[in-house]
């Protein structure tokens, strides 16, 4: 293989491994004597075979010839025998399925397999000794102003992983293709790394039925809305008496009925904004707002509940902080959830303390309360989807393990950062931060569906 | 004496989903009004037509015509208020422009407030 020709020696990626044999000892020994035989027999007759009259014979001359022969099919066996191996990696890293890329140092193609030029439609010949970064990309990070050139990226990482979901391909034919990707470092004997290997896949399919799931999702729960209204207004109606009088007894019955329906009603809502998230369709549109006008509205809709669990509401509002360019439907969605969680797993005459604050050229928002905290071993996982944390699992068997969830997804996807500090038994700080410039705009065709406030 | 004067009110309710447009029929005499049921745009557009209709509620996604072009052919002047399912902003601010006088998201508000709202109009 050959190495590009920079001052940094770059060693190959394959070098031949020598298994010892008898037969390469036999090798070795055969060119010891092809180097030396002539010599040997010159110092024979010029020296001791002339001086006793010995003659150089037709016998002693096939002996030479005979040894040379040895000699030379010895050497060509040890070449055909690194050929042979060297063809075998070949053949093994060429029969992968998966795209194999290796790059040296400096980002450039190095190996490129049978499997990454069907998947990109790149020869070997377009792609060695070429930059990389023509045909791979990794999208703007969010929030990020430097895009990383994709070579950069992986070389950086240094360790074995997985790429970003969001990284693509350009094939040959103008294509865009999403990818599976992990990369590893390769590193010579000394620990210095010399390039990374890079194995890919084409994920269309995978990201193809990942959306018709979530188009499925969308779908039932669109249809599951006009039923679940027609139940919640004729709940409504019976409730009122439009119907006839009602018994205590009946009208606790209602109550657990609507309980009920409220419960799937935010269930349909809460399937329908992840799934607009996941399929790409939400828009982000800005208008700018009044924050704490706005916290004081979420807190309105818990102020009932958290009334009946005499729960103490701390406000320490930064007047720095005011007006603030976002979604407000958006915003409102993630401060609810916050702020629904807070009062939900704080025990009676807890606290709750809500706090905006502007730090350099971010704003930052925290909700801290002094509830069931969040076990230390299920911290890592609280942002993941349909994940509850043990403690609650118990206590509250109705949550669905999706709110934190699509918070995450929306701070990310409108530019902020999410993060928390909990201790269990303690209470738990989540703190939601974005740049004074506001939201993070994108286009969609959608926007959230918002939660009936005081349940789930 | 109010009952009857309230009778002479007439809604027309447009809307594709039957059990919905019972549920409203029925609040809606339960509150004192006369309406009337359209299943499509069409329907909707002859019966604009030939009665004399005070207020529209509209669905938006319905066969044949949907509420956009329902709003669009309207020949007579009478206030429509949209009761859809469709929530985005876009949806609307576009029937607002084609001259709903009201957006209410049916999953979103209860059947009380529609009932409200109606009373407010046509007081």
């Amino acid at each position: 293989m050959r190495m590009s020709s920079s001052s940094t020696s770059i060693q190959p990626l394959f070098t031949l491994k020598k298994i010892p044999s008898l037969s390469d000892v036999f090798f070795v020994f055969a060119l010891v004597l092809i180097v030396l035989s002539p010599v040997v027999l010159m110092g024979l007759y010029f020296g001791t075979a002339a001086s006793i009259g010995f003659q150089f014979t037709l016998f002693l001359y096939i002996i030479i010839v005979c040894v040379t022969i040895l000699a030379a099919s010895g050497i060509a066996r040890i070449f055909l025998f690194a050929y042979a191996y060297r063809q075998r990696e070949r053949i093994f890293l060429e029969s992968i399925g998966d795209g194999v890329c290796g790059i040296d140092v400096h980002g450039n193609v190095i190996l490129w397999n049978t499997a990454a030029e069907i998947i990109s439609g790149y020869t070997k010949k377009d792609t060695l000794h070429a930059s990389l970064a023509g045909i791979f990309s990794l999208p703007r990070a969010k929030g990020k102003t430097a895009n990383r050139q994709f070579s950069d990226y992986v070389l950086a990482l240094s360790h074995n992983t997985s790429l970003p979901t969001t990284a693509t391909l350009k094939t040959k034919d103008g294509r865009t293709i999403p990818l599976g990707a992990t990369s590893a470092p390769v590193s010579d004997r000394h620990g210095i790394i010399r390039g990374a290997i890079i194995v890919f896949r084409d994920t269309t399919k995978e990201q193809q039925i990942n959306r018709a799931k979530d188009e499925l999702v969308s779908l039932v729960s669109h249809q599951l809305r006009t039923p679940l209204t027609n139940m919640n207004w004729r709940l409504e109606m019976l409730l009122d008496e439009e119907a006839g009088k009602l018994t205590d007894e009946q009208k606790k019955y209602l109550a657990e009925i609507e309980r009920g329906t409220d419960r799937m009603t935010d269930l349909v809502n809460l399937f329908l904004n992840v799934s607009r998230v996941h399929l790409g369709t939400l828009a982000i549109t800005l208008s700018p707002c009044d924050i704490h006008a706005l916290l004081a509205s979420v807190w309105q809709d818990y102020a009932l509940r958290s009334s009946q669990k005499k729960l103490i509401l701390k406000k320490k509002y930064d007047t720095m902080v005011k007006q603030f360019i976002c979604d407000q439907r958006v915003f409102r969605v993630i401060l609810d959830n916050i702020i629904s969680n807070a009062t939900e797993y704080t025990p009676p005459k807890g606290t709750i303390t809500i706090q905006t604050k502007k730090e350099r050229d971010r704003i930052v928002i925290s909700v801290a309360d002094t509830g069931i905290g969040i076990p230390k071993k299920d911290q890592s996982k609280i942002f993941t989807k349909l994940f509850r944390a043990e403690n609650v699992r118990e206590s509250h068997p109705n949550g669905n393990g999706l709110g934190l969830y699509l918070v995450k997804s929306l701070v990310d996807e409108s530019g902020g950062t999410l993060w928390f500090t909990s201790e269990e038994g303690q209470g738990t700080t989540f703190f939601i931060s974005y740049p004074h410039t506001g939201m993070q705009k994108k286009s969609g065709t959608r926007t959230l569906t918002q939660l009936t406030p005081s349940h789930s | 004496m109010a009952l009857k004067e309230k009778k002479q009110k007439k809604i027309l309710i447009v809307e594709d989903e039957l059990p919905i447009a019972q549920t409203l029929q029925l609040k809606l005499t339960n509150q004192g009004f006369n309406t009337l049921h359209a299943q499509d745009g069409n329907e909707a557009l002859s019966f604009i037509e030939k009665h004399d209709i005070d207020l529209v509620l509209l669905d938006i996604i319905m066969p044949n015509k949907d509420g956009f072009e329902v709003l669009q052919c309207m020949k007579k002047d009478v206030p429509v208020c949209i009761l859809t399912n469709l929530c985005q902003e876009e949806d609307s601010n576009r029937c607002k422009s084609l001259g709903a006088q009201k957006y209410f998201i049916k999953s979103e508000t209860p059947l009380s407030d529609i009932a409200e709202y109606i009373h407010e109009l046509l007081r």
